[in-house]
């Protein structure tokens, strides 16, 4: 019998050594969904025999001594709105509801070259709008920590498996923060890489200029050997870089944290934050400093204009994007008489409230007599926040922050007041809009016993720096090895 | 937001939305439309708008290459109907476009 909690750097040892099969592995985590994901919702489908298929083929191809990566026999959850050939594939939506794509995701393909078992679609916020989990238009995902609350979103489903050990690593995807504030709220570690780092075709597209897929897992080191398999060029996505994809894995040990400089930016510090989480999130800023880093203070002054920026472009974005669901190719159609009016009543039925808001107010700021004053307008304040960004960057290495503002709310807390809601991003939506990437990991919990998350922003193309920091930290202290009593 | 500014949108938009909904839709619009216009408080005279590329100029590779214009299998006819709410005799079933 393995821990639920292993990483998936030992599990995979296990596996290479044969100490540990891929089919028994999955069938351990098989029974703990039964066993616990009734009371989290983090599955919107399991679909045993695919999965232990994919695990016996696995077992057949280690036994032969076949050398495989690092994720071969390793069991990873997919996001619902990563398109899995034949697989039914929703996005959280009805209108996609029976939806079974004819191909992969880069990322899926990636996954099946390495060898990892493709282990069910994870619940989200429909079409990834959202930070709660509970705009699906299937079920409410709970936080493991504390069933009361949320896991954060749009990634819930993503973050809470992981949490609850149900497996050792997840896909999110990323567009205002959807991989890192609910990896924050479940005590989890998830990365948002640089836009461009990974291909985005087969991810059902919410904002194309913000959108990034990224792993979620108990420790920076799992992370490394996840995104090791899904970075790099896809010609189908040609917004996908051919930077060079380091060795993950082996630049962990390159950090010398005595020469790092760490800006911690004013504006993050001064909003409107828990005490709890600005002094715990301080606290592991200090702890680098005990190390030798250097602590400095940066402004990112135009941070406060980011949330409006980001609803403005994401929304504008998503309007474009969500035009494909029109009920005449695929997905759900409704009535009409007329091919007018039967895109609009299967739209009207197929998507729910904060997807038509957004749509309504993405077709707004795109409309004519508005796109120059708001559209455009968010454009070029996107390039100064970016400007400000590179500036900060010029006084430090990496930038520390909390993840959210919060340490959680409950369900239902903030469904009546969008605005708030939307607030629940304000420490993560500036980076999705530079483009930079973004690691959150555990680093301490509120009072209440729920996680707290600090979050390392770095330059571009700086994904092996943020993982080695942060896997220095998980191995100097050991918040990321903690999990919820009830799933013991 | 008036409300056939709001019908205007939803047909944009192609959203069935009944007048009730959109009313309540006006209030949520307002509050946000509000919050995004302190932008147009910031300067942005002589800035150009932004793009990702600035940063993929930086990467070793340089700017983005884009693929060779080059013909690639996609897929079958059948494979694309194979979600298709209503299928006709040689593709997706859809009512009458033109009279």
């Amino acid at each position: 019998m393995t821990s639920p909690w292993s990483s998936a750097f030992d599990l995979s040892q296990a596996l290479k050594s044969r100490s540990l099969r891929s089919e028994q592995l999955c069938q351990q985590a098989l029974e703990r969904v039964r066993c616990h994901d009734s009371k989290i919702g983090a599955f919107l489908t399991v679909d045993a025999d695919a999965i232990l298929e994919q695990a016996r083929a696995i077992d057949q191809r280690l036994d032969a001594g076949e050398a495989l990566s690092p994720l071969a026999g390793i069991p990873v959850g997919i996001k619902d709105n990563l398109c899995v050939q034949g697989q039914e594939t929703t996005a959280a939506s009805k209108i996609l509801s029976g939806y079974k794509p004819p191909y992969d995701a880069h990322v899926i393909s990636a996954l099946r070259e390495a060898g990892a078992v493709l282990f069910g679609k994870l619940n989200l916020d429909e079409f990834a709008m959202g930070s709660s989990t509970e705009n699906s238009s299937r079920q409410k995902t709970h936080n493991p920590w504390h069933l009361d609350y949320v896991p954060g979103g749009s990634s819930g489903g993503s973050a809470a498996a992981v949490a609850a050990g149900l497996l050792p690593l997840t896909l999110g995807s990323d567009t205002g923060g959807s991989i890192r504030q609910p990896a924050g709220l479940c005590g989890v570690t998830g990365l948002k890489p640089t836009y461009g780092r990974v291909s985005r075709f087969g991810l059902l597209a919410f904002a194309s200029s913000l959108d990034q897929i990224g792993p979620m897992g108990r420790d920076a080191r799992d992370l490394a050997i996840l995104l090791q398999a899904i970075a790099g060029r896809d010609d189908r996505d040609l917004t996908s870089s051919e930077e060079p994809v380091p060795d993950y894995l082996g630049a962990l040990e390159n950090v010398d944290i005595g020469s790092m400089t760490i800006g911690l930016p004013t504006e993050f510090f001064e909003m409107t934050l828990d005490d709890e989480v600005r002094q715990t999130v301080m606290a592991a800023a200090k702890h680098y400093e005990a190390q030798g880093a250097k602590l400095v203070d940066v402004s990112l002054s135009l941070n406060k204009h980011a949330i409006a920026c980001y609803q403005i472009v994401s929304t504008a974005e998503a309007s474009s994007n969500l035009g494909r669901y029109d009920g005449i190719h695929y997905g759900h159609r409704g009535p009409g008489e007329d091919i007018i009016e039967l895109m609009a009543k299967s739209r009207d039925e197929g998507f729910g409230d904060e997807v038509k808001r957004r749509i309504m107010l993405g077709t707004f700021v795109l409309s004519t007599g508005f796109y120059d004053a708001y559209y455009l307008k968010a454009q070029k304040v996107r390039r100064l926040i970016a400007e400000e960004y590179a500036r900060a960057f010029e006084a430090c290495d990496v930038l520390l922050t909390p993840a959210s503002p919060i340490a959680g709310f409950k369900i239902g807390e903030n469904m009546d007041d969008p605005l708030t809601m939307y607030a629940a991003d304000t420490m993560t939506v500036s980076v999705n809009l530079v483009g930079v990437p973004g690691l959150v990991m555990p680093c301490g919990f509120s009072s209440g016993g729920l996680p707290i998350g600090l979050q390392l922003i770095g330059k571009h193309w700086s994904e092996a720096d943020l993982l080695a920091w942060a896997w220095w930290y998980q191995q100097s202290t050991d918040f990321h090895t903690k999990h919820p009593e009830a799933f013991a | 937001m008036e409300l056939d500014r709001l019908q205007h949108l939803a047909k944009l938009a192609r959203l069935a939305l009944r007048d009730d909904e959109l009313e309540a839709l006006a209030q949520h619009m307002d509050k946000i439309v509000q919050a995004v216009s302190t932008l147009q408080d910031i300067n942005t005279d002589d800035v150009e708008v932004f793009n990702h590329d600035d940063a993929f100029a930086e990467a070793e590779q340089g700017p983005r290459r884009l693929r060779p214009d080059l013909v690639t299998p996609s897929l079958s006819a059948e494979q694309a109907l194979a979600n298709a709410p209503k299928q006709g005799p040689q593709g997706f079933a859809v009512p009458a476009i033109h009279d």
